[in-house]
Protein backbone atom coordinates (compact mmCIF):
# COMPACT_ATOMS: atom_id res chain seq x y z
CA UNK A 1 0.00 0.00 0.00
CA UNK A 2 1.27 3.80 -1.17
CA UNK A 3 -0.01 7.20 0.60
CA UNK A 4 0.54 10.37 0.03
CA UNK A 5 1.66 12.60 2.73
CA UNK A 6 1.54 16.19 2.22
CA UNK A 7 -0.18 18.02 4.94
CA UNK A 8 -0.20 22.05 5.94
CA UNK A 9 -1.75 21.70 9.18
CA UNK A 10 1.25 21.09 11.25
CA UNK A 11 2.38 24.47 11.74
CA UNK A 12 6.55 23.96 13.85
CA UNK A 13 9.49 23.68 12.05
CA UNK A 14 10.84 20.16 12.17
CA UNK A 15 7.08 19.20 11.17
CA UNK A 16 7.75 22.06 8.24
CA UNK A 17 11.13 20.40 7.52
CA UNK A 18 9.28 17.22 6.84
CA UNK A 19 6.63 18.40 4.88
CA UNK A 20 9.25 20.22 2.66
CA UNK A 21 11.05 17.20 2.01
CA UNK A 22 7.67 15.48 1.63
CA UNK A 23 6.46 17.74 -1.15
CA UNK A 24 9.88 18.06 -2.74
CA UNK A 25 10.20 16.80 -6.49
CA UNK A 26 7.70 15.17 -8.28
CA UNK A 27 4.33 13.80 -6.98
CA UNK A 28 5.55 9.70 -7.33
CA UNK A 29 8.57 10.80 -5.03
CA UNK A 30 5.73 11.89 -1.63
CA UNK A 31 4.83 8.25 -2.05
CA UNK A 32 6.24 5.73 0.85
CA UNK A 33 5.96 2.30 1.30
CA UNK A 34 3.71 1.46 4.30
CA UNK A 35 5.02 -2.36 5.73
CA UNK A 36 3.06 -5.20 5.15
CA UNK A 37 1.03 -5.92 8.39
CA UNK A 38 2.62 -9.26 9.39
CA UNK A 39 0.82 -9.48 12.83
CA UNK A 40 -1.60 -12.19 13.23
CA UNK A 41 -4.99 -10.67 13.72
CA UNK A 42 -6.24 -9.95 17.12
CA UNK A 43 -9.40 -11.63 16.40
CA UNK A 44 -8.82 -15.35 14.63
CA UNK A 45 -12.13 -16.41 13.84
CA UNK A 46 -10.66 -19.58 12.37
CA UNK A 47 -11.28 -21.94 14.98
CA UNK A 48 -14.53 -22.55 15.82
CA UNK A 49 -15.82 -21.17 19.67
CA UNK A 50 -15.74 -24.41 21.36
CA UNK A 51 -19.66 -26.13 21.74
CA UNK A 52 -21.13 -26.53 25.05
CA UNK A 53 -22.18 -30.36 25.07
CA UNK A 54 -22.59 -31.02 27.88
CA UNK A 55 -25.66 -28.69 28.90
CA UNK A 56 -26.19 -30.82 31.94
CA UNK A 57 -23.44 -29.92 33.99
CA UNK A 58 -24.83 -26.28 33.81
CA UNK A 59 -27.73 -27.02 35.83
CA UNK A 60 -27.55 -24.99 38.75
CA UNK A 61 -28.83 -25.05 41.97
CA UNK A 62 -29.88 -22.45 44.48
CA UNK A 63 -27.41 -21.60 47.16
CA UNK A 64 -30.29 -21.37 49.65
CA UNK A 65 -33.73 -22.71 50.14
CA UNK A 66 -37.02 -21.99 52.15
CA UNK A 67 -39.22 -24.43 52.71
CA UNK A 68 -42.57 -22.81 53.67
CA UNK A 69 -45.33 -24.59 55.68
CA UNK A 70 -48.88 -23.39 56.07
CA UNK A 71 -51.15 -25.09 58.27
CA UNK A 72 -54.04 -24.34 59.74
CA UNK A 73 -57.83 -25.32 61.40
CA UNK A 74 -61.31 -24.30 60.55
CA UNK A 75 -64.00 -24.93 63.36
CA UNK A 76 -67.03 -24.61 61.62
CA UNK A 77 -70.48 -24.32 63.46
CA UNK A 78 -73.63 -24.39 64.25
CA UNK A 79 -72.88 -28.43 64.40
CA UNK A 80 -73.87 -30.31 61.13
CA UNK A 81 -74.54 -27.44 59.37
CA UNK A 82 -75.24 -25.70 57.50
CA UNK A 83 -72.55 -23.27 58.62
CA UNK A 84 -72.78 -19.62 59.92
CA UNK A 85 -69.85 -19.12 61.04
CA UNK A 86 -66.26 -20.01 60.91
CA UNK A 87 -62.78 -19.41 63.51
CA UNK A 88 -59.36 -20.76 62.97
CA UNK A 89 -55.91 -20.54 63.03
CA UNK A 90 -53.27 -20.23 60.42
CA UNK A 91 -49.66 -20.73 61.21
CA UNK A 92 -46.61 -19.77 58.55
CA UNK A 93 -43.29 -21.09 59.21
CA UNK A 94 -40.55 -20.78 56.94
CA UNK A 95 -37.26 -22.48 57.61
CA UNK A 96 -34.18 -21.47 55.59
CA UNK A 97 -31.38 -24.43 54.31
CA UNK A 98 -34.01 -27.12 56.01
CA UNK A 99 -35.59 -27.56 59.28
CA UNK A 100 -33.26 -26.33 62.29
CA UNK A 101 -31.26 -28.18 64.26
CA UNK A 102 -33.29 -29.97 66.99
CA UNK A 103 -31.07 -27.91 69.50
CA UNK A 104 -31.62 -24.78 68.31
CA UNK A 105 -34.50 -23.53 70.09
CA UNK A 106 -35.15 -19.87 69.03
CA UNK A 107 -37.77 -19.58 66.70
CA UNK A 108 -37.30 -18.93 62.68
CA UNK A 109 -37.56 -15.55 61.47
CA UNK A 110 -41.00 -16.24 59.69
CA UNK A 111 -43.27 -18.06 62.24
CA UNK A 112 -46.75 -16.48 62.04
CA UNK A 113 -49.68 -17.04 64.16
CA UNK A 114 -52.71 -16.20 62.43
CA UNK A 115 -56.07 -15.93 63.97
CA UNK A 116 -59.33 -16.56 61.29
CA UNK A 117 -62.50 -15.72 61.89
CA UNK A 118 -65.45 -15.98 59.01
CA UNK A 119 -68.76 -15.52 57.60
CA UNK A 120 -70.42 -16.80 54.30
CA UNK A 121 -70.29 -15.50 51.21
CA UNK A 122 -73.14 -13.77 50.22
CA UNK A 123 -71.63 -12.53 47.03
CA UNK A 124 -70.35 -15.55 45.49
CA UNK A 125 -69.79 -18.91 46.08
CA UNK A 126 -66.46 -21.53 44.89
CA UNK A 127 -68.39 -23.94 42.22
CA UNK A 128 -68.79 -27.40 43.52
CA UNK A 129 -67.55 -26.19 47.11
CA UNK A 130 -70.08 -27.47 50.10
CA UNK A 131 -69.33 -23.57 52.13
CA UNK A 132 -67.34 -20.88 50.92
CA UNK A 133 -66.92 -17.62 54.12
CA UNK A 134 -65.16 -14.56 53.99
CA UNK A 135 -62.23 -14.75 55.88
CA UNK A 136 -60.48 -12.29 58.14
CA UNK A 137 -56.69 -12.66 58.78
CA UNK A 138 -55.51 -11.28 62.00
CA UNK A 139 -51.77 -11.97 63.23
CA UNK A 140 -52.22 -13.22 66.53
CA UNK A 141 -47.93 -13.23 67.01
CA UNK A 142 -44.68 -13.09 64.29
CA UNK A 143 -43.72 -10.72 62.05
CA UNK A 144 -45.20 -11.25 58.56
CA UNK A 145 -42.07 -9.21 57.26
CA UNK A 146 -39.97 -11.47 57.58
CA UNK A 147 -41.45 -14.11 55.18
CA UNK A 148 -40.74 -14.35 51.80
CA UNK A 149 -44.06 -15.97 50.37
CA UNK A 150 -45.20 -13.32 48.38
CA UNK A 151 -48.90 -14.23 48.59
CA UNK A 152 -48.89 -14.28 52.43
CA UNK A 153 -51.83 -12.60 53.89
CA UNK A 154 -51.49 -9.42 55.21
CA UNK A 155 -52.77 -8.43 58.53
CA UNK A 156 -56.62 -7.73 58.55
CA UNK A 157 -56.64 -9.41 55.02
CA UNK A 158 -60.08 -10.90 53.91
CA UNK A 159 -60.02 -13.35 51.64
CA UNK A 160 -63.05 -15.44 50.07
CA UNK A 161 -62.48 -18.99 50.99
CA UNK A 162 -64.27 -21.90 49.91
CA UNK A 163 -64.35 -25.75 50.78
CA UNK A 164 -64.19 -28.59 47.35
CA UNK A 165 -64.88 -32.15 49.43
CA UNK A 166 -64.26 -33.02 45.66
CA UNK A 167 -61.14 -32.03 45.10
CA UNK A 168 -59.69 -32.25 48.94
CA UNK A 169 -58.74 -28.12 48.56
CA UNK A 170 -59.50 -25.01 49.59
CA UNK A 171 -59.82 -22.53 47.10
CA UNK A 172 -59.48 -18.75 47.06
CA UNK A 173 -60.52 -16.35 45.37
CA UNK A 174 -59.24 -13.94 43.20
CA UNK A 175 -61.43 -11.45 41.06
CA UNK A 176 -63.17 -14.13 38.94
CA UNK A 177 -61.01 -16.82 39.32
CA UNK A 178 -60.62 -19.55 41.92
CA UNK A 179 -57.21 -20.79 42.52
CA UNK A 180 -56.35 -23.88 44.88
CA UNK A 181 -54.75 -22.66 47.91
CA UNK A 182 -54.40 -25.49 50.32
CA UNK A 183 -54.81 -29.11 50.68
CA UNK A 184 -57.72 -29.89 53.25
CA UNK A 185 -59.63 -32.63 55.00
CA UNK A 186 -63.07 -32.20 56.67
CA UNK A 187 -63.71 -34.36 59.26
CA UNK A 188 -67.36 -33.66 61.27
CA UNK A 189 -67.11 -29.51 61.42
CA UNK A 190 -63.48 -28.75 61.39
CA UNK A 191 -61.49 -29.04 58.45
CA UNK A 192 -57.55 -29.49 58.73
CA UNK A 193 -55.28 -27.73 55.75
CA UNK A 194 -51.89 -27.53 54.58
CA UNK A 195 -49.48 -26.37 51.92
CA UNK A 196 -45.63 -26.96 51.78
CA UNK A 197 -43.12 -25.95 49.71
CA UNK A 198 -39.62 -25.56 48.93
CA UNK A 199 -37.99 -23.08 46.93
CA UNK A 200 -34.62 -21.12 46.04
CA UNK A 201 -34.35 -18.08 47.93
CA UNK A 202 -31.64 -15.43 48.43
CA UNK A 203 -30.19 -14.83 51.82
CA UNK A 204 -28.11 -11.68 52.46
CA UNK A 205 -24.83 -12.91 53.93
CA UNK A 206 -23.61 -10.92 57.48
CA UNK A 207 -20.92 -9.01 56.56
CA UNK B 1 8.42 39.56 7.46
CA UNK B 2 5.27 37.41 9.01
CA UNK B 3 6.35 34.50 10.67
CA UNK B 4 3.31 32.61 8.26
CA UNK B 5 5.39 33.80 5.29
CA UNK B 6 7.59 30.43 5.31
CA UNK B 7 4.25 28.64 5.16
CA UNK B 8 2.97 30.34 2.40
CA UNK B 9 4.88 29.92 0.43
CA UNK B 10 4.78 26.50 1.16
CA UNK B 11 1.93 25.87 0.04
CA UNK B 12 2.41 27.89 -2.86
CA UNK B 13 5.31 25.30 -3.48
CA UNK B 14 3.26 22.29 -2.71
CA UNK B 15 0.31 23.11 -5.05
CA UNK B 16 3.05 24.36 -7.59
CA UNK B 17 4.40 20.61 -7.42
CA UNK B 18 1.40 18.79 -7.77
CA UNK B 19 1.62 17.56 -4.38
CA UNK B 20 -1.65 18.92 -2.86
CA UNK B 21 -4.48 18.82 -5.42
CA UNK B 22 -8.08 17.69 -4.09
CA UNK B 23 -7.45 15.66 -7.47
CA UNK B 24 -3.98 14.46 -6.53
CA UNK B 25 -4.98 13.15 -2.91
CA UNK B 26 -8.37 11.73 -4.38
CA UNK B 27 -10.89 14.05 -1.96
CA UNK B 28 -13.92 14.40 -3.59
CA UNK B 29 -16.30 16.67 -1.95
CA UNK B 30 -19.32 14.58 -0.32
CA UNK B 31 -21.78 13.51 -2.70
CA UNK B 32 -25.16 14.87 -1.68
CA UNK B 33 -27.32 11.59 -0.09
CA UNK B 34 -30.23 11.40 -2.15
CA UNK B 35 -33.43 10.53 -0.56
CA UNK B 36 -34.83 7.36 -1.33
CA UNK B 37 -37.13 6.89 -3.31
CA UNK B 38 -40.69 6.91 -1.97
CA UNK B 39 -42.68 5.94 -5.30
CA UNK B 40 -45.57 3.64 -5.61
CA UNK B 41 -45.52 3.33 -1.56
CA UNK B 42 -48.73 4.37 -0.51
CA UNK B 43 -47.71 6.62 2.24
CA UNK B 44 -51.11 7.16 4.17
CA UNK B 45 -51.45 3.07 4.18
CA UNK B 46 -47.90 2.85 5.25
CA UNK B 47 -48.51 5.34 8.33
CA UNK B 48 -51.48 3.62 9.69
CA UNK B 49 -50.15 0.38 9.34
CA UNK B 50 -46.83 1.93 11.90
CA UNK B 51 -49.54 2.84 14.15
CA UNK B 52 -51.22 0.02 14.33
CA UNK B 53 -47.66 -1.83 14.82
CA UNK B 54 -46.53 0.12 17.51
CA UNK B 55 -49.46 -0.22 19.71
CA UNK B 56 -49.59 -3.63 19.66
CA UNK B 57 -45.60 -3.67 21.77
CA UNK B 58 -47.12 -3.08 24.75
CA UNK B 59 -46.67 -5.69 28.09
CA UNK B 60 -49.73 -7.67 27.39
CA UNK B 61 -48.19 -10.07 25.01
CA UNK B 62 -44.50 -10.42 26.68
CA UNK B 63 -46.47 -11.19 30.01
CA UNK B 64 -48.42 -13.51 28.14
CA UNK B 65 -44.99 -15.23 26.76
CA UNK B 66 -43.92 -15.27 29.85
CA UNK B 67 -46.89 -17.50 31.32
CA UNK B 68 -45.99 -19.61 28.61
CA UNK B 69 -42.76 -20.24 29.45
CA UNK B 70 -43.79 -20.86 32.65
CA UNK B 71 -46.00 -23.33 31.69
CA UNK B 72 -43.25 -25.23 30.04
CA UNK B 73 -41.17 -25.68 33.66
CA UNK B 74 -40.78 -28.81 35.25
CA UNK B 75 -39.39 -29.87 38.74
CA UNK B 76 -36.03 -28.64 39.13
CA UNK B 77 -35.80 -27.28 35.98
CA UNK B 78 -35.54 -24.21 35.91
CA UNK B 79 -35.21 -23.41 39.66
CA UNK B 80 -37.90 -21.31 41.20
CA UNK B 81 -37.14 -18.79 43.85
CA UNK B 82 -39.10 -16.61 46.51
CA UNK B 83 -37.95 -13.15 45.74
CA UNK B 84 -35.14 -11.77 43.53
CA UNK B 85 -32.64 -14.28 42.51
CA UNK B 86 -29.33 -14.50 43.32
CA UNK B 87 -27.84 -13.18 40.21
CA UNK B 88 -25.86 -10.75 38.87
CA UNK B 89 -28.11 -8.54 36.78
CA UNK B 90 -27.61 -4.27 37.56
CA UNK B 91 -31.66 -4.44 36.36
CA UNK B 92 -33.27 -6.34 39.14
CA UNK B 93 -34.42 -4.77 42.10
CA UNK B 94 -33.10 -5.26 45.49
CA UNK B 95 -34.90 -7.40 47.69
CA UNK B 96 -38.45 -7.72 47.10
CA UNK B 97 -41.83 -9.96 47.33
CA UNK B 98 -41.79 -11.79 43.86
CA UNK B 99 -40.71 -14.89 42.24
CA UNK B 100 -38.31 -15.69 40.13
CA UNK B 101 -37.01 -18.42 38.10
CA UNK B 102 -32.93 -18.93 37.60
CA UNK B 103 -31.25 -21.61 35.67
CA UNK B 104 -29.13 -22.98 33.22
CA UNK B 105 -30.70 -26.25 32.57
CA UNK B 106 -32.28 -28.34 29.79
CA UNK B 107 -35.35 -30.97 30.30
CA UNK B 108 -35.67 -34.51 29.31
CA UNK B 109 -37.96 -32.90 26.82
CA UNK B 110 -35.33 -30.82 25.49
CA UNK B 111 -36.95 -27.98 27.10
CA UNK B 112 -33.64 -25.56 28.18
CA UNK B 113 -34.26 -22.29 30.32
CA UNK B 114 -31.30 -19.60 30.21
CA UNK B 115 -30.97 -16.69 32.47
CA UNK B 116 -33.62 -15.74 35.21
CA UNK B 117 -36.47 -14.27 35.06
CA UNK B 118 -38.20 -12.42 38.39
CA UNK B 119 -41.88 -11.02 38.43
CA UNK B 120 -44.47 -9.49 40.27
CA UNK B 121 -47.87 -9.08 39.84
CA UNK B 122 -50.84 -8.25 41.77
CA UNK B 123 -54.74 -7.36 41.39
CA UNK B 124 -57.33 -6.32 43.63
CA UNK B 125 -61.06 -5.36 43.31
CA UNK B 126 -62.95 -3.34 45.62
CA UNK B 127 -66.78 -2.22 45.98
CA UNK B 128 -69.49 -2.90 43.26
CA UNK B 129 -70.86 -0.80 40.50
CA UNK B 130 -73.84 -0.19 42.71
CA UNK B 131 -72.15 1.79 45.03
CA UNK B 132 -71.67 5.30 44.98
CA UNK B 133 -67.49 5.10 44.84
CA UNK B 134 -68.31 2.31 42.20
CA UNK B 135 -66.16 -0.57 41.66
CA UNK B 136 -62.40 -0.35 41.61
CA UNK B 137 -60.24 -2.68 39.94
CA UNK B 138 -56.97 -2.54 39.71
CA UNK B 139 -53.99 -4.58 38.62
CA UNK B 140 -50.52 -4.28 38.31
CA UNK B 141 -47.30 -6.56 37.18
CA UNK B 142 -43.33 -6.33 36.32
CA UNK B 143 -41.01 -8.44 34.37
CA UNK B 144 -37.05 -8.41 35.35
CA UNK B 145 -35.69 -10.55 32.87
CA UNK B 146 -32.69 -11.72 30.95
CA UNK B 147 -33.92 -15.18 30.00
CA UNK B 148 -34.19 -17.28 27.02
CA UNK B 149 -36.73 -20.73 26.86
CA UNK B 150 -36.38 -22.85 24.06
CA UNK B 151 -37.83 -26.17 23.09
CA UNK B 152 -35.43 -27.74 20.41
CA UNK B 153 -33.97 -25.33 18.19
CA UNK B 154 -36.97 -23.23 18.43
CA UNK B 155 -37.21 -20.28 21.19
CA UNK B 156 -40.73 -20.59 22.35
CA UNK B 157 -39.46 -16.62 24.44
CA UNK B 158 -36.87 -14.54 24.97
CA UNK B 159 -37.03 -11.94 27.23
CA UNK B 160 -34.46 -9.74 28.30
CA UNK B 161 -35.21 -5.81 29.44
CA UNK B 162 -37.75 -4.89 32.27
CA UNK B 163 -41.83 -5.01 31.13
CA UNK B 164 -44.55 -3.70 32.95
CA UNK B 165 -47.93 -2.51 33.00
CA UNK B 166 -50.83 -1.46 34.73
CA UNK B 167 -54.81 -0.62 34.91
CA UNK B 168 -57.35 1.12 37.20
CA UNK B 169 -60.44 0.86 36.09
CA UNK B 170 -63.50 2.32 38.28
CA UNK B 171 -66.51 1.08 37.31
CA UNK B 172 -70.49 2.32 38.24
CA UNK B 173 -73.64 1.61 37.22
CA UNK B 174 -73.73 5.36 35.05
CA UNK B 175 -70.18 5.23 33.81
CA UNK B 176 -66.81 3.16 33.67
CA UNK B 177 -63.57 4.72 33.09
CA UNK B 178 -59.81 3.30 33.05
CA UNK B 179 -55.97 3.88 32.55
CA UNK B 180 -53.78 1.44 30.97
CA UNK B 181 -49.90 2.23 31.03
CA UNK B 182 -47.10 -0.15 29.69
CA UNK B 183 -43.42 0.02 29.79
CA UNK B 184 -41.55 -2.39 27.08
CA UNK B 185 -37.76 -1.61 27.75
CA UNK B 186 -36.54 -5.16 26.60
CA UNK B 187 -35.90 -7.05 23.62
CA UNK B 188 -38.61 -9.94 22.93
CA UNK B 189 -38.60 -12.52 21.01
CA UNK B 190 -39.71 -16.01 20.46
CA UNK B 191 -43.08 -17.68 19.18
CA UNK B 192 -44.83 -17.35 22.21
CA UNK B 193 -44.70 -13.27 22.12
CA UNK B 194 -45.76 -13.24 18.14
CA UNK B 195 -48.83 -15.70 18.91
CA UNK B 196 -50.30 -13.25 21.56
CA UNK B 197 -49.98 -10.24 19.01
CA UNK B 198 -46.22 -8.83 19.06
CA UNK B 199 -45.29 -8.64 15.31
CA UNK B 200 -43.20 -11.90 14.62
CA UNK B 201 -39.41 -12.18 14.56
CA UNK B 202 -38.51 -10.46 17.05
CA UNK B 203 -38.10 -6.77 18.73
CA UNK B 204 -36.03 -4.26 20.84
CA UNK B 205 -38.06 -1.82 22.74
CA UNK B 206 -38.09 1.64 24.92
CA UNK B 207 -41.60 2.20 24.37
CA UNK B 208 -44.01 3.71 27.08
CA UNK B 209 -47.81 3.11 25.78
CA UNK B 210 -50.43 5.13 28.55
CA UNK B 211 -54.20 5.41 27.26
CA UNK B 212 -57.60 5.94 28.79
CA UNK B 213 -60.66 4.17 28.18
CA UNK B 214 -64.31 4.07 28.81
CA UNK B 215 -66.16 7.56 29.05
CA UNK B 216 -63.23 9.78 27.58
CA UNK B 217 -60.48 7.72 25.30
CA UNK B 218 -57.68 9.06 24.56
CA UNK B 219 -54.22 7.93 23.55
CA UNK B 220 -52.36 9.88 26.71
CA UNK B 221 -48.81 8.98 25.06
CA UNK B 222 -47.01 7.08 22.92
CA UNK B 223 -43.21 7.44 23.60
CA UNK B 224 -40.37 5.44 22.44
CA UNK B 225 -38.92 3.69 19.83
CA UNK B 226 -39.11 0.09 18.27
CA UNK B 227 -36.45 -2.02 16.48
CA UNK B 228 -38.29 -5.15 14.29
CA UNK B 229 -35.44 -7.87 13.76
CA UNK B 230 -37.17 -9.45 11.38
CA UNK B 231 -40.54 -7.89 10.57
CA UNK B 232 -41.09 -5.20 8.26
CA UNK B 233 -43.94 -2.41 7.58
CA UNK B 234 -44.66 -2.19 4.54
CA UNK B 235 -41.86 -4.64 3.51
CA UNK B 236 -39.73 -2.04 3.61
CA UNK B 237 -39.36 -0.39 7.20
CA UNK B 238 -37.99 -1.75 10.31
CA UNK B 239 -38.17 0.38 13.24
CA UNK B 240 -40.45 3.13 14.66
CA UNK B 241 -40.28 5.87 16.74
CA UNK B 242 -43.00 7.80 18.14
CA UNK B 243 -43.43 10.71 20.61
CA UNK B 244 -47.23 11.53 20.27
CA UNK B 245 -50.43 11.92 21.70
CA UNK B 246 -53.97 12.13 20.83
CA UNK B 247 -57.85 12.36 21.83
CA UNK B 248 -60.97 10.93 20.79
CA UNK B 249 -63.13 12.43 18.63
CA UNK B 250 -65.85 12.05 21.05
CA UNK B 251 -63.76 13.73 23.77
CA UNK B 252 -65.06 16.97 23.74
CA UNK B 253 -62.23 18.79 25.45
CA UNK B 254 -60.38 18.19 22.81
CA UNK B 255 -59.70 20.94 20.38
CA UNK B 256 -58.95 18.80 17.43
CA UNK B 257 -60.08 15.40 17.02
CA UNK B 258 -58.79 15.17 13.77
CA UNK B 259 -55.16 15.08 14.18
CA UNK B 260 -52.30 13.79 16.66
CA UNK B 261 -50.10 15.98 18.32
CA UNK B 262 -46.30 15.16 18.10
CA UNK B 263 -45.18 12.84 15.38
CA UNK B 264 -44.37 9.19 14.63
CA UNK B 265 -41.29 8.02 12.33
CA UNK B 266 -40.59 4.75 10.13
CA UNK B 267 -36.78 4.05 9.22
CA UNK B 268 -36.00 1.99 6.45
CA UNK B 269 -33.28 -0.69 5.98
CA UNK B 270 -30.95 1.57 5.12
CA UNK B 271 -31.22 3.91 7.95
CA UNK B 272 -33.38 6.55 6.79
CA UNK B 273 -35.60 7.92 8.93
CA UNK B 274 -38.96 9.39 7.67
CA UNK B 275 -41.10 11.45 10.35
CA UNK B 276 -44.54 12.29 9.89
CA UNK B 277 -45.15 15.51 12.17
CA UNK B 278 -48.67 16.43 12.95
CA UNK B 279 -49.39 19.36 15.22
CA UNK B 280 -46.38 19.98 17.48
CA UNK B 281 -46.64 18.05 20.63
CA UNK B 282 -46.53 21.44 23.38
CA UNK B 283 -44.51 21.15 26.15
CA UNK B 284 -45.01 23.82 29.30
CA UNK B 285 -45.93 27.24 28.44
CA UNK B 286 -45.63 26.94 24.83
CA UNK B 287 -49.20 26.61 24.05
CA UNK B 288 -50.82 29.18 21.31
CA UNK B 289 -48.18 29.18 18.99
CA UNK B 290 -49.28 29.03 15.41
CA UNK B 291 -46.99 28.02 12.21
CA UNK B 292 -49.36 27.09 9.39
CA UNK B 293 -50.10 25.10 7.50
CA UNK B 294 -48.87 22.60 9.42
CA UNK B 295 -50.58 23.65 12.82
CA UNK B 296 -53.67 22.75 10.81
CA UNK B 297 -56.44 20.78 12.28
CA UNK B 298 -56.38 18.56 8.96
CA UNK B 299 -55.43 15.00 9.82
CA UNK B 300 -52.39 15.07 8.07
CA UNK B 301 -48.63 15.35 8.77
CA UNK B 302 -45.58 16.25 7.03
CA UNK B 303 -43.03 13.93 6.12
CA UNK B 304 -39.45 15.41 6.73
CA UNK B 305 -36.07 13.32 6.45
CA UNK B 306 -32.80 14.54 7.87
CA UNK B 307 -35.10 17.53 8.73
CA UNK B 308 -35.82 18.26 5.45
CA UNK B 309 -39.30 18.83 4.76
CA UNK B 310 -40.40 17.03 1.80
CA UNK B 311 -43.35 18.42 0.60
CA UNK B 312 -45.25 15.27 1.28
CA UNK B 313 -48.58 15.43 3.12
CA UNK B 314 -49.65 12.26 4.66
CA UNK B 315 -53.09 11.21 6.52
CA UNK B 316 -53.19 8.03 7.88
CA UNK B 317 -56.35 6.78 8.68
CA UNK B 318 -56.76 6.73 12.70
CA UNK B 319 -60.09 5.86 13.22
CA UNK B 320 -58.83 2.60 14.32
CA UNK B 321 -57.77 4.13 17.49
CA UNK B 322 -61.69 4.39 18.69
CA UNK B 323 -63.63 1.37 17.28
CA UNK B 324 -62.68 -0.69 20.33
CA UNK B 325 -60.13 -3.17 18.34
CA UNK B 326 -57.19 -1.82 19.75
CA UNK B 327 -56.60 0.40 22.60
CA UNK B 328 -58.16 -2.23 24.89
CA UNK B 329 -58.31 -2.81 28.68
CA UNK B 330 -57.32 -5.80 30.14
CA UNK B 331 -59.33 -7.64 32.37
CA UNK B 332 -57.80 -7.87 36.00
CA UNK B 333 -57.42 -12.02 35.59
CA UNK B 334 -54.79 -11.07 33.50
CA UNK B 335 -53.11 -10.06 36.21
CA UNK B 336 -53.29 -13.00 38.14
CA UNK B 337 -51.00 -15.63 38.40
CA UNK B 338 -50.97 -18.34 41.31
CA UNK B 339 -47.89 -19.07 43.36
CA UNK B 340 -48.75 -22.28 43.58
CA UNK B 341 -49.73 -23.71 39.98
CA UNK B 342 -45.70 -24.70 39.81
CA UNK B 343 -44.55 -28.38 39.66
CA UNK B 344 -43.12 -29.59 42.96
CA UNK B 345 -39.49 -30.70 43.83
CA UNK B 346 -36.15 -31.13 42.05
CA UNK B 347 -33.15 -28.85 41.98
Amino acid sequence: MKVRICTPAAWGVPTLMLALAGCSGSGDDTVIDVPEDTEPAVLDDTAPFPEDTSVSTLDEEPDHTVTLIEQGTWSLSPLGGPYTSLVGTLTLIEYIDGPPDPQDTAPPPCQVEVALTGTPSVDGNCPSCSFTFEVLHQVVSGDLTQCHDPDRPFDGAVRRLGYNPSTGKIQWQQASLWFDWYTANQVGDQVTFSYTTTLGVTVEEDN
Amino acid sequence: MSRLTPFLALLVACNGLGGGSDEDTGYAPPVELATPDLTGVDLDTLWTEAFRTVLAVDARAAWSAHKDALGLVTPGCPDLYYGVPPVEDDGLPDMADGMAWADHCTTAGDRTFAGHTFWQNAASTLGSTAAPEGLTTTGTRSLFTDGIVSEGDTVVSELDGEIRDSLLRIQTESGDEWTYNSLVDATVTGTAAASHGMPAGGLRADLVLSYRGGDVRTLEDARGNVFFFEHRIGDRFDSIAIDLTHAAPSNNANDCPDEPLGYISVRDENAFWYDLVFQPRYGAGDEGYENLPYTECDGCGNIYVRGLDQGIEVCPDLSFLWDGSTLNAPVVEDYLLSTRDFPQGGN
